[in-house]
């Protein structure tokens, strides 16, 4: 397919589930890309639309010129729509996914892929009969320093892979219309280590190229009344060791820190060098100072451009529904060590 | 008591004692320096001569004079306990340098001791003495970010090289996380005032050079503690720096109303974020505003002279030196390990 002259028109499934979350403008920022239908999905559960309705469906379609569809189906059954940017609750994602990937529709979803491995492995067969293309929602991976990491690591110059740390804890609370329930940590999967601790797990699982044998966490809720009220952590950390023998450090939650920063950082420890990236980052080689910059790339925007890529040249998926499985697994291992207090091994 | 009569084992070398003991005493008013141990004869002499005081190398002299009331110990590792646990025995009042013991039993033997004693025991804890620490440790008394629930210390640098033939360079040492591992958990316990109850740790090795100690140098050190808190301690020294190259060390807190972040990497420097706003500010934590021995030594003297509570009682050390302790036995068997309290043990 020739960029130029092919559009790939995206559909969209699912709005405003996950806060105001989505990703389909940034999809429609790609020259060759255009939104061509929106639907929302039936038995959206209630409280994960905090509040809004119809209206604001109706308006988001109409951000992209078109008129807001009924039924989702119709979306799917649409010839010129290409792409699903899937944005329903992780619970749900499995049956989605199955229709989106039957009526050959690439996807587009957001993380985490879904709340459970039986999901996660509907999710992989389906894509896999279908052959159609589905990425995780990833993001961090496109930041430039966790790239130029992962460029140099898998370029040797750091040796051999001993240790990788990562933070990834948002600052400022949770965002303002959101309250914590029963029904949203059903819906997703847990609290926020399934949320952020999907990104720091994908990382882990992304910069180490390895499986994790054993994992341990601990998690707790500490800063917010309706997350305790509904047993919802907002803080953990996770210890990994992987099959290459590299151990894996992550801290995950959402503070209530006014810092302007979120906690994050990303750390590896070769035989033969350091990296460490956060919004700025050092690298260090044979302890020589290598580069040092700030992060300054719009990572959301890069990574949904390189979706519509893939598709357009038929390439594979950049984040695969194997990757999605892949953090699935190490999260629900991190819960189950939370729960019982015992290294889960995988 | 007037002054408080000091001893300090160990001072026959170019060494802690006689670095950082015998010159902050010079500080200390409440203190005075009368006796100097040491099983290098020839060291200890020439010790004593600078400072114009008694020499031994028989440490019943140190248990029996009635001159001392206090037994600064800074011999190596494989002594502290015994010689705690002999000078508590004495009816004297003991300081002793980290590691406190090699292992549980030893704690065991002190605690035991420390219960019978008439004498108070601290363990050289010096580095929450650091101005960097003190003033982090008022800011969180203050309520400036609110309950700590999660703290971290990281230090990354090279392994120390021992000499050839040093006991820290053997496994039976315990390795780096128990010969230093007290500083960085007693630094974190002080900061969030709370203990850890459980510890899971993973260790790994990685020597750039044929120069290797036969233990670990790398430590992850996972810890619940007592009030609901997490905590992470690691000890990396597999870094790849040049030789001489200072350690690095990131420490956060993060509260339940703002976070607090300090380090002495590239920019040393004190971040707080909290409701009133933020500060930061420069700290280097190697230029210490007041030398942290010495304040140590000071608070320890007003204790033992006034019977003001001890500001680092025994139980809380121990546990400190157990989490060490703890860690490298989890390390070893990919288990968590769930730690004594023991404050049940009568000790204060
Ligand atoms: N708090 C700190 O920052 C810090 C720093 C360095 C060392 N230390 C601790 O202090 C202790 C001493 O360390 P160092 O670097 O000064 O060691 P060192 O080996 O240089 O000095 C120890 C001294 O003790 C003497 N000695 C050996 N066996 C003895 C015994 N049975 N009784 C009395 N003296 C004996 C030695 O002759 C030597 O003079 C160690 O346990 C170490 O962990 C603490």
């Amino acid at each position: 397919m020739n960029p130029r002259e092919v559009t790939v028109g995206i559909g969209v499934i699912g709005i405003g589930v996950r806060g105001r979350h989505a990703h389909e403008h940034l999809l429609a920022e790609h020259p060759a890309a255009k939104v061509r239908a929106v639907a929302q999905y039936p038995n959206v559960t209630p409280e994960l639309l905090e509040g809004r309705g119809r209206d604001s469906w109706e308006k988001h379609a109409a951000r992209f010129s078109v008129k807001l569809t009924d039924d989702y189906r119709e979306v799917l059954a649409r010839d010129d729509v290409h792409v699903i940017s899937l944005m329903t609750e992780p619970s749900l994602t499995a049956k989605y996914v199955e229709e989106a990937a039957a009526a050959g529709k690439h996807i587009f979803l957001d993380k985490p892929m879904a709340t459970t491995m039986e999901d996660s492995e509907r999710i992989v067969r389906a894509v896999e009969a279908s052959g159609v293309t589905l990425m995780v929602a990833f993001n961090y991976r496109y930041a430039f320093p966790y790239r130029e990491m992962k460029r140099r690591i898998d370029a040797g110059e750091i040796g051999d892979l001993r240790i990788v740390s990562v933070d990834v804890c948002l600052n400022k609370g949770p965002l303002p219309e959101f309250t914590a329930s029963e029904s949203y940590r059903n819906a997703f999967g847990g609290g926020e280590v399934a949320n952020f601790g999907c990104y720091a797990a994908d990382l882990l699982l992304w910069l180490t190229g390895s499986q994790p044998r054993s994992v341990f966490a601990t998690m707790a809720t500490r800063f917010y009344e309706d997350y305790r009220a509904t047993g919802m952590e907002d803080i953990g950390q996770i210890s990994v060791k992987m099959e290459n023998g590299a151990i894996g450090n992550i801290l995950t939650g959402r503070t209530t820190t006014q810092s302007p920063w979120p906690i994050e950082a990303v750390e590896v420890v070769g035989t033969r060098g350091f990296l460490r990236a956060t919004p700025n980052c050092t690298f260090r080689i044979e302890g020589k100072q290598v580069l040092e910059t700030a992060y300054g790339t719009n990572r959301v925007q890069w990574m949904a451009f390189d979706f519509i890529d893939a598709v357009l040249e038929g390439r594979p998926s950049p984040v695969s529904e194997h990757d999605g499985l892949a953090a699935v697994q190490l999260i629900a291992a991190a819960y189950g060590s939370a729960e019982t207090g015992e290294p889960i091994y995988l | 008591m007037g002054r408080i009569g000091v001893a300090v084992i160990g001072a026959g070398g170019e060494n802690i004692a006689t670095g950082c003991h015998l010159p902050a005493l010079k500080h200390v008013p409440e203190m005075e320096l009368r006796l100097l141990h040491d099983v290098n004869e020839e060291g200890v002499r020439r010790t004593a001569q600078t400072y114009g005081v008694d020499w031994t190398t028989n440490f019943e002299d140190v248990l029996t004079r009635d001159d001392i009331d206090l037994v600064q110990i800074c011999s190596p590792d494989p002594f502290h306990a015994s010689q705690s646990v002999a000078a508590l025995d004495a009816g004297k009042h003991v300081l002793c340098q980290k590691p406190l013991a090699l292992s549980v039993e030893e704690l065991e033997s002190m605690s035991v001791a420390a219960v019978r004693s008439e004498g108070q025991f601290q363990g050289c804890q010096h580095r929450r003495y650091e101005a960097w620490a003190r003033a982090s440790h008022a800011a969180i008394q203050r309520g400036d970010i609110g309950e700590p629930v999660y703290g971290r210390f990281q230090v990354k640098g090279r392994f120390y090289p021992y000499p050839q033939d040093s006991f820290y360079r053997t496994a039976e040492s315990g390795g780096q996380f128990v010969h230093n591992g007290m500083h960085y958990v007693d630094v974190l316990c002080y900061l969030m005032d709370t203990l850890p109850v459980e510890v899971f740790a993973r260790s790994a090795r990685h020597y750039p050079t044929a120069d290797r100690l036969e233990s670990d140098n790398y430590l992850s050190c996972m810890t619940k503690m007592e009030n609901g808190a997490q905590a992470w301690i690691e000890l990396n020294l597999m870094m790849v720096d040049p030789p001489l190259t200072p350690a690095e060390e990131r420490v956060i807190i993060i509260g339940t109303q703002g976070t607090l972040r300090l380090g002495n990497e590239d920019n040393p420097n004190f971040e707080a974020f909290t409701p009133g706003g933020s500060v930061r500010t420069r700290v280097n934590p190697l230029i210490h505003v007041a030398n942290p021995f010495v304040l140590q030594f000071r608070e320890f003297a007003h204790t033992i002279l006034t019977g003001r509570p001890n500001a680092i009682p025994f139980h809380f050390s121990a546990r400190v030196m157990e989490t060490c302790l703890a860690a490298v036995e989890s390390a070893g068997t990919g288990e968590p390990v769930k730690l004594r309290d023991w404050l049940e043990r009568g000790v204060q």
